[in-house]
């Protein structure tokens, strides 16, 4: 996506619009807030898409409620895009707005320090709130979060869609919004995960002279979760398939989306394609992407699946099992280091390094697996409900396709028949089509009267993760600068993927070049050289699979997918955050480590 | 035998062990908790090198790990002079103190330095200006098994500062005694009435650095942002304290400065003398 070249807007001023980006506010007051492009839907979002996101990110932002931080959040779809306004949840009045903004321009620094006090009253809250989990995090996760998540799962797991009547699945959908709400709470747990990793982090940085953000999490690197698990059982799915002939020649002779009809033809075959159907069994209840509930799971279409066998068949020994074994010796090294640095500490604090230790190592494991159990599992379920409700609109006749049900209200699903809704559907779909090559503008609505400059704890913790931080690094046309996230140093050509439907272009070596990585994408990581993502912090998914991956990662860099393109070769510098290309035209060649 | 152990009546006599020794020998009759450890007197000092003493030093070595089922023993090595302690003249620190000494070898080591430092020109110049005997050194060493401490803290009996001897003063900080004895942190400072034991002021410091142990000695290192401004005591950790301080100032029939530490929850006592500044 290329960048708006409008100017900056003033603070409190209205925000222009590019032309073809035209805005008709359904309520006059939202043109007054400041509206945030959702980039984790990239692409015209589909209504009930739009609705089952809505749901869940309530939900999430009830969290940080619980947090104490009463975030206010809204969301809307304008001309087929998704955008975000974040503020207090109990807005100063217009006034009050004004005058801060009045005091920021006067006295910056009276202001400044009055952001700072206001920050610092909410860290001091978040602190008081996370520090009691964090100290019993282990059991928070496995005896109170866990367990619900997973009867959420069993309930919809457990309920026969195609046995219920039109009326039962209608309850049932309500049912299941009810539940996404509360699902989108318990995926706030990534919260004090984030917290805790960022305590241990900070604490680790201070008593070890020198020692940066990836020294502390060496100290995390090695556990295992369920997103590896599944990736390591198809790894071992590839070394059956090459030690099984006719499998292997359909694997490297067949395009992806032939090689199960011709497994299924081959006699030979069958043990494999039996543990293949058990593996997506288990591991292939996922979408492609963020709320990507309108494209199939991998169980329904498991050509994802297939590619990534394909790939890990050309894939040298030993992975990434291997890897896995010195990554945990190197973690327990660097945890007997530290401890043995602090035994002669006082004891306030190795119990505090050990606490966090603790905490942070948990929270690593559940920045993973809550994405395996919330937005793999449980939105494969709530596609399910939606894809049978889409099945039976199609078959009276009232939608063209059964997936045309996500073009939907969530109000006209449940309220059934309508002649009109084929074409509707159609407009909708066209009107999709229309903004599909229009750029959304990053911000619209109004200016903020001031920034918030002092985020406090909760922010500069969020902004670890998948959220990253805004980049303060100038534009340059041939080099970005992020975040170091996975140490070493590596020449590759440049393949930017912007969903997993491009990753077939990505040959060994290359460097992965995207606006950033989902857990389906962590096999590419095996094929890749190098990893450099748009945004995310030091514990986003593409610095943390990275890291699992030992190889070099710069993340946050905001601008890599628009300076970088296919068949360049750049270098990643994943000790100091930086990226830059060695030559613009690049015939392609293994990777060489610098 | 050479060497004397700690709270044996005759490591009671200064003129023998130095008078931090005796101090402390008389402090282990009176409280268990003073960490156990031998010194090696004047007239050993006097006559053997260390080296000679080496065989002793290892079986003593072996006979604390033994009594206080130690692993391995770490110890605090300090030479003594004589004359120091006493009653007009407070030196302390003029000779060698070395820290976090691990091991019977490491330890015979810095017994060495001691005695070599004590025969050193600046220490035989030191005493020369203080008119004390520069023919023979007089120093004793003691070695003492090191406590880890998690706090440290003086109490003086009295005020040092007012002069108020009806009031203990302590003042506390994390780690090891090191950088509140050398100034290099501003203490917690907690002020208890001696009439009714009560706590009258505390004064929590933001306290910047601390001494630990490290392979070999000791380091001061910053103190993590998490600990600077957490009191390094609890009130009945102040009044024990107090307590003890008020308990040695009778049997020293002398306001004191005590040196302790709390090390896994207990107290111990690391050094007793009398205050000589007193007004």
């Amino acid at each position: 996506m290329s960048t708006s070249n409008i100017q900056t807007p003033t603070a409190g001023q209205p925000i222009p619009t590019p032309p073809d980006f035209p805005i008709v506010w359904d309520d006059p007051r939202d043109a007054k807030l400041t509206w945030m492009f959702n980039d984790k839907y990239g692409k015209p979002i589909p209504l009930l898409v739009n609705a089952v996101m809505s749901a869940f990110i309530l939900g999430s932002i009830a969290a940080f409620e619980q947090a104490g931080i009463p975030l206010g959040v809204r969301i809307t779809r304008i001309n087929t895009y998704s955008y975000l306004a974040i503020g207090p949840k109990a807005a100063p009045p217009d006034v009050v707005m004004k005058g801060m903004g009045m005091l920021n321009r006067a006295a910056p620094g009276v202001f400044k320090m009055m952001m700072g006090k206001m920050a610092g009253g909410m860290s001091k809250k978040v602190e008081a709130n996370f520090n009691p989990i964090l100290e019993r995090f282990e059991s928070y996760w496995l005896d109170e979060i866990l367990p619900e998540i997973k009867q959420h799962l069993a309930y919809f797991e457990s309920s026969d869609l195609r046995g219920m009547s039109l009326e039962q699945l209608r309850a049932h959908l309500a049912e299941a919004f009810k539940r996404m709400e509360r699902m989108g709470v318990l995926h706030g747990v990534i919260a004090p995960a984030l917290f805790a990793v960022d305590q241990f982090e900070q604490l680790y940085c201070e008593l070890f002279e020198g020692a940066s953000t990836l020294d502390a999490l060496r100290l995390m690197q090695g556990l295992d979760d369920k997103i590896l698990e599944g990736d390591r059982t198809l790894w071992r799915l590839s070394r059956a398939a090459l030690a099984a002939p006719e499998v292997r020649a359909i694997l490297s002779g067949q395009a992806a989306v032939d090689v199960i009809p011709a497994l299924e033809k081959s006699a030979a075959s069958q043990p494999f394609l039996t543990d293949l159907r058990a593996w997506l069994a288990q591991y292939g209840q996922r979408l492609n992407d963020a709320f990507a509930l309108d494209d199939p799971s991998w169980i329904e279409d498991p050509t994802h699946a297939i590619e990534y066998l394909q790939a890990d068949l050309a894939l040298p020994e030993p992975r990434p099992e291997m890897e896995s074994a010195a990554l945990v010796a190197g973690r327990e090294k660097a945890v007997a280091e530290a401890r043995a640095k602090l035994s002669g500490y006082p004891q306030p604090i190795v119990a505090r390094f050990e606490m966090l230790l603790k905490a942070a190592q948990i929270g690593t494991v559940i920045l993973k697996d809550h994405n395996f159990w919330i937005d793999q599992r449980f939105f494969y379920q709530i596609r399910r409900i939606i894809m049978e409700f889409g099945g039976r609109l199609a078959q009276n006749g009232t939608l063209e396709a059964a997936s045309d049900v996500f073009c939907l209200t969530l109000d006209e699903v449940q309220n059934g028949r309508d002649v009109a809704m084929k074409e509707r559907v159609q407009e909708r779909k066209a009107e999709m089509e229309r903004f599909r090559n229009v750029t959304p503008p990053p911000k619209i609505g109004t200016m903020p009267a001031f920034e918030m400059t002092e985020g406090g704890t909760l922010m500069r913790v969020m902004s670890k993760g998948e959220l990253g931080a805004p980049n303060t690094s100038p534009r340059e046309a041939n080099k970005v600068k992020g975040i170091a996230g996975s140490a070493g140093v590596v020449r590759g050509t440049a393949r930017v993927i912007h969903s997993l439907a491009e990753a077939g272009k990505l040959q060994p070596g290359d460097v992965l070049v995207a606006h950033f990585t989902l857990p389906p994408w962590t096999p590419l990581f095996a094929t890749a050289s190098a990893v450099v993502t748009d945004i995310g912090g030091v514990l986003c998914h593409s610095a943390v699979v990275a890291r699992e991956y030992r190889i070099p990662a710069v993340v946050g860099t905001d601008y890599a997918t628009s300076t970088f393109h296919d068949g360049q070769l750049i270098e990643v510098d994943g000790n100091a955050g930086t990226v830059r290309v060695v030559l613009e035209e690049h015939v392609h060649e293994p990777a060489l480590a610098g | 035998m050479n060497l004397l152990w700690l709270g044996d009546p005759k490591s009671f006599e200064a003129g023998l062990v130095g008078g931090k020794a005796a101090n402390l020998s008389r402090l282990a009759r009176l409280y268990h908790r003073v960490p156990d450890g031998f010194s090696l007197p004047v007239t050993v000092m006097d006559e053997a090198h260390p080296l000679d003493l080496r065989d002793e030093i290892m079986c003593a070595i072996s006979d604390l790990m033994a009594c206080h089922r130690l692993p391995e023993f770490i110890a605090a090595v300090r030479s003594s002079a004589v004359d120091e302690d006493g009653i007009t003249a407070s030196f302390a620190g003029q000779h060698e103190t070395y820290l976090n000494i691990v091991g019977a070898e490491a330890i015979i080591q810095a017994v060495t330095r001691c005695w070599e430092s004590a025969r050193s020109e600046h220490a035989l110049e030191y005493r020369r200006q203080q008119g004390l005997s520069v023919e023979r050194p007089q120093i004793a060493v003691l070695v003492q098994q090191l406590v880890a401490a998690d706090v440290a803290a003086v109490v003086f009996s009295a005020n040092p500062i007012t002069g108020n001897r009806d009031e203990v003063m302590i003042n506390a900080s994390w780690g090891l005694g090191e950088s509140i004895v050398g100034g290099t942190v501003t203490p917690d400072t907690f002020i208890v009435r001696k009439s009714d034991a009560a706590v009258v002021q505390r004064i929590i410091a933001d306290k910047q650095c601390m001494t630990v142990s490290v392979p070999g000695g000791t380091h001061e290192v910053e103190i993590p942002r998490f600990l600077r401004n957490t009191s390094s005591l609890n009130d009945e950790q102040v009044i024990e304290l107090a307590k003890l301080a008020l308990t040695l100032e009778t049997t020293m029939e002398h306001p004191v400065d005590v040196e302790c530490a709390y090390a896994g929850g207990e107290l111990y006592v690391l050094q007793c003398r009398p205050i000589t500044t007193l007004k």
